[in-house]
């Protein structure tokens, strides 16, 4: 039997900068994946830690929102500066491009939304974005530019947080799969695992589309939708892009990562599909035509999660003492925010970042799920 | 008794060829031969580095001649990463050495 002060599930990116924040405070950390980290999500996602660039084609995007967005970031380049390789940060800034005028409309509220939250963010049209990126077609009539945008590969990242936190003493423990919760009338307690149980005076579910089971178990509903995405690379190729164009980017290796699709209801998320890779490389090559001739080396799929509103459900959610939530779409933007706070909650029991809107209870109320109706751009 | 060769050049004298294919290879004229591969070409120069690697800037040139190795890379009329010993020459055709694209990727 383990104990600690805290007992994470799941070792993808949520996950492991939560070790790594909770293990910095001083406390005892044990986390617990049930295949190898970033196994989940984490190790499929495009790595984009962006201010300006949202899934959805919302106009206004919540100040709450923003400034998590913005905490991380800055939570990121501390973390960088701390641990090194493989957390590889690079900020090369985004251009998240608009094809209409009415994406347009909703893309400049957008922006002037951001900038009226801090985001250095402008709105430009085709010839600043060809300024910018001469790649780009002139299919994209306008785009937000964000120069202080930044992108990392996920799974090294995972990788540079578990290695961290364990130097600090937590215990990252993979190939155990956490089975329940165990708890006492309204507290939990510890999770049972394939390899015993552990008792924690806090437990952390961030893994991903196991969270609604797991807390189920103690009688918390987690409405969270499900998605595939494919995601795809090409060869090396010399120099193209400097930014990256939405879901776009050139890795340092001279390679293209792309994506990504979004397809609900899709039962198997680890195979692709060619329909998805048609549509994918029509849309890429559109936009960036010199990709036309560029050769696709591999493609892979992998879950997207989705909270029924697109936001995150960040915290203790009420009615259970002792459990804390982490379930988001955009964990790889806000993971070491997230960390962070959660974090905070334990060892103060309060945060500094506004969550309230992130809470769980948010879902009991109605008026849920009209945002997550629009669509992704480019995809 | 060693081949002939023809002067500054390592084709094999006295073999019936082709008609003349001009080709541009990195900017400058060369004269190929109608049948040729990029690859022939190239090795007939001299000059056997096709392309230099991605991390350790090493040169590398054709090791197996078929399609299968991937070592003889070029840039032929704008497009990265062809395998020489596939392409046919055409007239007109701009043939670059590359320097692969690599871990020095620069913004």
């Amino acid at each position: 039997m383990r104990t600690a002060d805290i007992c994470i599930i799941g070792g993808g990116l949520l996950g492991t900068a939560t070790a790594y924040y909770a293990a910095k405070a001083g406390l005892k950390v044990v986390l617990v994946e049930e295949r190898e980290l970033a196994s989940g999500t984490s190790g499929v996602a495009f790595g984009g830690v962006s201010l300006a660039i949202y899934s959805y084609a919302s106009a206004r995007v919540p100040k709450t929102y923003v400034e998590l967005s913005k905490a991380s970031l800055s939570l990121y380049q501390r973390a960088q500066q701390e641990i090194g390789p493989p957390l590889d940060l690079d900020a090369p800034g985004s251009i998240d491009p608009f094809y209409n005028e009415e994406d347009s409309a909703r893309g400049l509220e957008r922006c002037r939304g951001l900038q009226a939250c801090g985001v250095p963010c402008e709105f430009i049209d085709y010839k600043q974005i060809k300024e910018i990126e001469p790649a780009v077609a002139p299919i994209a009539i306008n785009a937000i530019y964000c120069p202080v945008d930044a992108h990392v590969t996920p799974m090294g990242v995972v990788w540079a947080f578990a290695k961290a936190a364990r130097q600090m003493g937590a215990e990252i423990l993979t190939n155990i799969r956490a089975t329940s919760l165990i708890s006492r009338g309204q507290r939990v307690v510890g999770v049972a695992t394939s390899a015993g149980e552990i008792f924690a005076s806090n437990v952390v579910c961030a893994s991903g589309s196991g969270v609604p089971a797991l807390a189920a178990g103690v009688g918390i509903q987690v409405p969270l939708d499900l998605a595939r995405g494919q995601m795809f690379v090409t060869e090396r190729i010399p120099p193209l892009l400097r930014t990256y164009v939405h879901n776009i980017k050139q890795t340092p290796s001279g390679t293209i990562v792309f994506g990504t699709t979004r397809e609900p209801g899709v039962k198997d998320t680890t195979v692709t599909s060619v329909e998805g890779t048609h549509k994918m490389l029509k849309w890429a090559s559109e936009l960036i035509p010199a990709l036309a001739n560029v050769k696709l080396l591999r493609s892979w799929a992998g879950l997207r999660l989705l909270p029924p509103d697109g936001y995150p459900i960040i915290g203790r959610p009420e009615g259970v003492d002792g459990l804390l939530l982490a379930v988001m779409h955009r964990g790889v933007t806000l993971a070491p925010a997230v960390g962070g706070i959660l974090t905070d909650l334990i060892t103060d029991g309060k945060t500094a970042l506004d969550i309230s809107p992130y809470r769980l209870e948010r879902f009991a109320s109605s008026a849920v799920g009209a945002e997550a109706q629009e669509t992704f751009y480019g995809t | 008794m060693a081949p002939e060769r023809t002067s500054g050049d390592l084709r094999t004298a006295g073999i019936g060829r082709g008609l003349p294919v001009p080709v541009y290879v990195d900017g400058k004229e060369v004269q190929a031969f109608e049948g040729e591969t990029v690859l022939a070409v190239l090795w007939a120069s001299g000059d056997h580095t096709l392309h230099t690697t991605a991390r350790t800037r090493e040169p590398r040139g054709f090791f197996c001649g078929i399609g299968v190795c991937f070592d003889c890379l070029v840039t032929i009329d704008g497009i990265v990463n062809l395998r020489a010993c596939l392409e046919p020459v055409r007239v007109g055709m701009k043939i670059k050495r590359q320097q692969d694209p690599g871990y020095t990727h620069a913004r």
